[in-house]
């Protein structure tokens, strides 16, 4: 590959995720049926797409599982 | 330090604006009166010079000297204000405290000479006369402004305010306040409404619940440390004052924290200007009654705020004055009140001198003889009011925090500034106020922080440059474990993800710093996509997450291979597609290509799929429900579902003949089925009568070999 060449992409817009440190606590959060409800599919074992706009009912949920996610956003980026 | 000329483009652009809603006649008369012109030039360059000329000091002077003093005056509270713009009925009543009566004449004249503008966001329709616009509703609520240049040059106009006795204090014992008071109690604001939401009805009248909670905190309404005047309904107060200034978004009926405004990292007077000036602006509360509604409380006060503070600057800087001498003078000159109105006068001055004032570093107090205190300008006050002189830096302590082993962190106010106080805040709960104040680390504050946008080491540094001790061991360890909790999940909300063709693709946008994260071998992750170069990408599709999905998969003639047209396929079809089959990678370079196997199907199944699902999402992806192909793939192992056996095929010349020996009653029930369009199956022992049939029909039957009579 040209190290210059224009890298060809394909842009899905609009997602949200989220992102677990390891494939367990995926599990954990796919086995609470209320959370597993707003996941549309799991891309890979450590992450988790949600359903659209289901986010504030994925962290409202998280946070009574007394997980403290950070969010991150169009916002948020530097 | 003198005053500052505010963003002179900013008001360079208003002043623009506001021409662009004059009548041509109108904009010719003023600016005929600001530049004396003998030309006649367009109205578009007239604008210009009309704008040009707000930075020309020279011209400008000249018109000032030429204007009634007032006019003047009107100019000097603007800028001394810091605040271009103001209502009418402020400055009107300024003016008649300061003796000039003439209601609005000195605005109508500005607005004459081009040196104050109605402020009018859409500057339709077009002024064919100032009285156009002022006769249009209650002329006190209309709001003007001076461009910043221009009232600047009216700086050292005098308000001629007359010099009130001067006092001796009882002692020499002088008290200022640090000025972190209300700082201290808008950041215990922040706190709150970061934990529990506050929410106002549609009048922005706070409920009775949310009122209670306000005025029972113990904390909000605890006596400030120095000259212990409370400010009525002090809980509310720092409510709508955390509102002014930026700390609490109210864009909503549920108030929310928004993130500490930039003027909290500033210098200390810096951060007094904004809070005092937001103070001013308060609406539903005054020093007089506390809570009210909005309408009676923006009518006298934001005034009669600025005229207080305008007459203790007017006065020498070494002269102590006395509350009721400040009283009664007000009562005498200010038209909102009347004779009678002195007691209620002195009330509200000593809240608005000692509980905001005072509080606020602008006014220093010593003892009086006969009890209480005599007061005046402190030099960051006189720097406020009239611009001039230089405020005292703050000393420069840094260590002024005690870390504890219990998680308590003790403040000493010394070196706490409102820059430190909002850094505290975000991570460290207010536990109490006084010449110490204590604040408490709690998991769910230090997350807070954290999602403020500290990090653990921001904190850790904080703590650790500003500590008088070593941070305790514990309490770095729990830092570091509730920071690591932090990192375990994270949540991207709205963001966009690149999806490149092949991983050696991802690898490449990686290095080039397109990506922030990769989340499979190629898929990554920006959160905001405006910040894409894509000079170095060519875009092969954009799809939206929440549109509906498309049918992308397209079967080969086996029946279980199929590949993916990346046009269509959508971010879902990922997470489907290793459900249900299993990738050829040496396929097709080109075009992914997938295959349902037995092992990929069944374990479709196992996990919960069943056929019908099956046939539902092969439907939905590519127009056909699973193959027969894919059907025997996925069926379970079922016994005799295949037969051997040796049936006789007797093949017909023609469709037809196939037809007739099926439907003649005497040939029908010797044939077992009919395997294609001209082949038969016959049983053996059947096939002699059937051969016979055939010949009584005129026909021969033809035996290879193999099969005997």
């Amino acid at each position: 590959m040209n190290p210059g060449s224009r890298l060809p992409v394909k842009l899905h817009r609009r997602v949200s995720l989220v992102l677990t440190e390891d494939a367990v606590l995926a599990e954990e959060l796919l086995a609470r049926k209320k959370l597993a409800g707003d996941i549309a599919g799991r891309l890979t074992d450590k992450v988790l797409l949600i359903r659209p706009g289901r986010v504030a009912a994925v962290i409202d949920e998280l946070k009574k599982m007394s997980h403290t996610p950070q969010i991150l956003d169009r916002t948020s980026a530097s | 330090m003198a005053l500052p000329i505010l963003d002179h483009e900013h008001w360079s652009n208003r002043v623009e604006n506001a021409l662009s809603g004059y009548a041509h006649e109108l904009l010719r008369s003023v600016a005929q009166r600001l530049l004396r012109h003998r030309n006649h030039w367009p109205v578009e360059e007239l604008t210009e010079r009309i704008v040009a000329t707000t930075g020309n000091a020279a011209s400008i002077d000249r018109r000032l000297k030429e204007l009634p003093i007032e006019c003047r005056k009107v100019l000097a509270i603007i800028t001394l204000s810091r605040k271009p713009t103001w209502k009418i009925g402020h400055l009107v009543s300024i003016l008649a405290a300061l003796g000039h009566a003439e209601g609005i004449a000195p605005i109508r004249t500005l607005f004459d000479e081009g040196l104050l503008f109605p402020d009018r966001p859409v500057p339709t329709p077009k002024l064919r006369t100032f009285e156009q616009w002022l006769g249009t509703e209650n002329v006190a609520n209309l709001s003007v402004f001076a461009h910043p240049a221009v009232s600047h040059r009216a700086r050292s106009q005098d308000l001629e305010f007359t010099k009130l006795p001067a006092q001796k204090p009882h002692k020499n014992d002088i008290r200022e306040s640090d000025g972190l008071e209300w700082p201290l109690r808008l950041a215990l604001i922040w706190q709150q409404v970061n934990e529990t939401p506050i929410r106002r009805t549609t009048s922005n009248e706070f409920y009775k619940r949310d009122l209670q909670r306000l005025n029972d905190d113990v904390l909000l309404n605890t006596p400030f440390v120095e000259c212990a005047y409370a400010a009525p309904d002090a809980g509310p107060l720092s409510v709508l004052w955390a509102i002014q200034i930026g700390l609490l978004d109210a864009s909503s009926s549920e108030l929310r924290a928004d993130s500490f405004p930039d003027i909290w990292s500033k210098e200390f007077t810096q951060c007094v200007v904004s809070l005092w000036q937001a103070f001013v602006e308060i609406a539903g509360w005054n020093p007089s009654a506390g809570l009210t509604t909005s309408e009676t409380a923006s009518s006298a006060f934001p005034a009669a705020h600025w005229l207080l503070l305008f007459l203790l600057a007017s006065q020498p800087a070494d002269h102590w004055l006395r509350v009721d001498d400040i009283a009664e003078w007000l009562v005498s000159h200010q038209p909102y009140w009347r004779p009678g109105d002195q007691a209620e006068v002195t009330a509200w001055l000593n809240v608005e001198l000692f509980a905001i004032l005072f509080q606020l570093k602008l006014l220093q107090c010593a003892p009086a003889a006969a009890g209480g205190w005599h007061l005046r300008l402190s030099p960051i006050g006189r720097w406020l009011a009239m611009g001039n002189g230089t405020p005292t830096p703050q000393p420069e302590f840094v260590q002024t925090l005690l870390v504890q082993a219990n998680f308590e962190i003790l403040v000493f106010r010394q070196a706490l500034s409102p820059s430190m106080i909002a850094s505290l805040s975000k991570f460290a709960k207010w536990k109490s106020f006084g010449s110490a104040c204590q604040m408490e680390m709690i998991a769910d504050q230090v997350y807070r922080g954290l999602e403020a946008g500290m990090s653990h080491d921001s904190i850790v540094q904080l703590l650790q440059r500003h500590g008088m001790r070593t941070l305790p061991e514990n309490v770095a360890d729990a830092l570091r474990t509730w920071a690591n909790k932090r990192e375990r999940l994270i949540v991207y909300s709205d963001v966009t993800l690149l999806e490149f063709e092949t991983p050696s693709e991802l690898d490449a946008a990686a290095s080039r710093g397109l990506i922030e994260a990769k989340l499979t071998d190629r898929i990554g992750l920006v959160r905001n996509e405006d910040k894409l170069d894509y000079r170095q990408l060519r875009l092969t599709g954009t799809r939206d997450f929440a549109a509906k999905p498309e049918r992308c998969l397209h079967f080969l003639d086996d029946g279980v291979t199929f590949q993916v047209d990346a046009a269509r396929s959508d971010l879902l079809l990922e997470t489907e597609l290793g459900n249900v089959a299993v990738e050829l990678p040496e396929h097709d370079r080109t075009q992914r290509t997938y295959q349902l196997t037995r092992d990929s199907l069944r374990l479709a199944l196992e996990r919960g799929s069943t056929l019908a699902t099956l046939d539902e999402w092969l439907t939905l992806r590519s127009g056909a429900p699973l193959s027969p192909a894919g059907r025997l793939l996925a069926a379970e192992e079922t016994p005799s579902a295949f037969r051997v056996d040796h049936p006789i095929v007797v093949r017909t010349s023609s469709v037809e003949f196939a037809d007739a020996l099926l439907q003649l009653t005497a040939t029908r029930s010797l044939i077992r089925e009919r395997l294609g369009p001209t082949a038969l199956a016959v049983d053996s022992e059947d096939l002699n009568s059937l051969s016979e049939q055939i010949e009584l029909l005129g026909q021969r039957v033809d035996r290879n070999d193999t099969v005997s009579s």
